[in-house]
């Protein structure tokens, strides 16, 4: 694809230089680093009347670990039955950390709203404008979807990288956990976060070339998201990631390795693609 | 044979009920520098879109030196197109916006640099280059626009509108620019500014409608009247038995100071009116003025009242 380089470079210049896309980051990062703060010190306070009751009532050390892992248990129960995951999916992680169930949770259910947020007028801004006629003269319309989408999920891998390897430090700082033991699986499982995002943007894509005005992109992305949660929440990527990993793909990252998490990718990956083939058509099709 | 830089072929394209174009039909000489003229609504945004692909004809082909517009990635850096009414992204300053736009061309960086440095000063606008595409007037947009579309100094140009809402001076500039262009690239210009079409422009067509009324050389749309006018100082005393005998008394008229002659069919354009120059010029007469043919103005006017009166010179 001819140019695709310049395109995304460009792109990438844009979104530094674009205050509305800085502040969306950074206010979504400290909400989620003030949520998570708050997160933990309850749970610290949790942890430590449960370990002055057990000293009040003379019970040894080793009584506070089981309920720990008691109380972690059904915190995670929960935390699965309220993704949909079959019982049990999670229970591989029911003796590790605290922080990973947390993060899958913050995946699934927040990280299309941070990717709506700013991909929303991928090309809805450029539509109301005019100003993708410029480019059109010079490149072609896979080249631009494929540039722009790129771009984008470049932007927002690293500000994601940025805040969750932020969440992780504020963890162990403050929780103990998680240790250096969690260490591979934590990278495994970021690598899977970012990749999450790029058929969510390439959704984006598609519902800005339909859209012309920024603000009807957004609600249409929006829409589109309840509608597939609520009326099809094992469509698309999940469901395909889903029928894969029977047993809750997510939960399997840290025990299986990489190749989870490399098929994972590669379905993002091809649904990202045929999203771009979408926006690409409805591009050449639309009117100008 | 090359292909015609722009071919237009029974091409149509509707809105809705109303039909924006009718069947135009329009191929333009290689070099040539093609006003395309006409009312608000006759057509003339529509045909550029259609001739980019921005938009879909419903019926007849267009092509852009041999390509089709669906393909118009295949042509890049060999057309330029100036857009009505687009604006710059809002974020990026426009010398940056512009160095975007060459290396999209496919020209090396440095290449690009200094192909937006050369535009920019071309159009007025390298003490303006820092600023970003929300900050732009109105006529700095335009200019701006221009600039882009003359990145790579492209062989065919497609300009709409591009003295629209400029000052005095910078319109002055844009046309002495597409002057110079002239023999080097073919130029596609829309405008309501008859004048300044008349002064540069090599061709003209004439669309009303979403039909083409007339199309030929300006020079010979223009001069294709019988029509001749002086104007001298209307104190002046004219040789009017002289002139009599040469146009007949019928097809001379003077009032206040303008003389009209209408020559005969039979009569040499050329030779009639070196005749009525010699005669005025003979008899002492001032001469401030003299027009051969008509304006361009009165043959669209023509063009447009009588809605296909006037039929095409080549």
């Amino acid at each position: 694809m001819r140019g695709l380089r310049e395109v995304v470079t460009y792109e990438l210049e844009t979104a530094l230089r674009s205050r509305r896309l800085l502040l969306t980051l950074g206010l979504v990062l400290l909400i989620a680093f003030s949520v998570t703060h708050c997160g933990l010190n309850v749970v610290v306070d949790v942890q430590a009347s449960a370990r002055g009751a057990l000293t009040d009532q003379g019970l040894p050390a080793e009584a506070n670990d089981v309920l720990a892992t008691a109380f972690r248990a059904q915190v995670i129960t929960a935390l699965g039955e309220s993704l949909g995951l079959e019982e049990g999916a999670l229970r591989p992680v029911i003796t590790r950390s605290y922080v990973l169930p947390i993060l899958l949770f913050f995946a699934q259910v927040f990280l299309p709203f941070l990717v709506f947020l700013v991909a929303f007028d991928l090309f809805s801004g450029d539509l109301s404008r005019g100003s993708l006629r410029y480019s059109l003269v010079r490149t072609s319309r896979r080249t631009l979807v494929a540039g722009k989408v790129l771009a984008t999920s470049v932007t927002l891998g690293a500000a994601l990288a940025l805040g969750y390897a932020g969440l992780l430090v504020m963890s162990a700082r403050r929780l103990g956990e998680p240790t250096l033991s969690d260490g591979p699986a934590l990278v495994l499982m970021g690598v899977v976060l970012i990749a999450s995002t790029l058929p969510w943007v390439a959704l984006c894509a598609v519902t800005s070339t339909l859209v012309r005005q920024p603000l009807a992109a957004m609600v249409s992305v929006f829409a589109l998201y309840v509608v597939m949660r609520v009326l099809s929440a094992s469509w698309l990527w999940d469901g395909a990631l889903g029928r894969i990993f029977p047993l809750g793909w997510n939960a399997l990252l840290w025990k299986k390795g990489l190749a989870p998490v490399l098929v994972a990718i590669f379905v993002y990956a091809a649904f990202a693609c045929v999203f771009v083939w979408v926006a690409e058509q409805v591009l050449r099709r639309r009117e100008l | 044979m090359s292909a015609p830089p722009v071919a237009l072929q029974a091409v149509t394209k509707r809105y809705g009920r109303h039909e924006a174009l009718r069947g135009v039909t329009l191929n333009v000489e290689r070099g040539s520098l093609l006003g395309l003229i006409g009312p608000n609504g006759a057509g003339k945004t529509t045909t550029f879109g259609v001739l980019c692909g921005w938009l879909r004809a419903d019926g007849g082909s267009a092509s852009l030196l041999g390509v089709p517009p669906a393909a118009m990635e295949r042509l890049r850096g060999r057309v330029g197109v100036m857009p009505q009414d687009s604006h710059f992204p809002p974020a990026l300053p426009i010398v940056r916006q512009l160095q975007h736009f060459a290396r999209l061309q496919g020209l090396p960086r440095d290449t690009a640099e200094r192909e937006a440095e050369r535009v920019l000063h071309e159009v007025g606008l390298w003490e303006s280059r820092t600023k970003k595409g929300s900050e732009l007037s109105h006529g700095m947009l335009k200019r701006a626009a221009l600039a882009q579309a003359l990145l790579g100094q492209p062989e065919l140009l497609l300009l709409d509108e591009p003295t629209n809402g400029l000052d005095p001076e910078h319109r002055r500039r844009v046309l002495d620019l597409l002057v110079s262009l002239r023999g080097k690239a073919t130029v596609v210009v829309s405008s309501h500014l008859l004048g300044d079409l008349e002064e540069i422009c090599t061709h003209v067509a004439i669309l009303v409608g979403g039909v083409v009324q007339a199309t030929g050389r300006t020079e010979e749309l223009t001069r294709a009247g019988r029509r001749m006018r002086v104007r001298v100082d209307p104190g002046q005393t004219l040789p009017m038995e002289t002139l009599h005998r040469r146009f007949g008394a019928d097809n001379l008229r003077y009032h206040g100071g303008l003389v009209e002659v209408t020559r005969s069919e039979d009569d040499d354009a050329k030779d009639a009116f070196a005749a009525l120059l010699r005669v005025l010029l003979d008899g002492g007469v001032d001469i401030q003025d003299a027009q051969r043919g008509v304006s361009l103005e009165e043959v669209f006017l023509s063009a447009t009242q009588a809605g296909g009166g006037l039929t095409g010179a080549s």
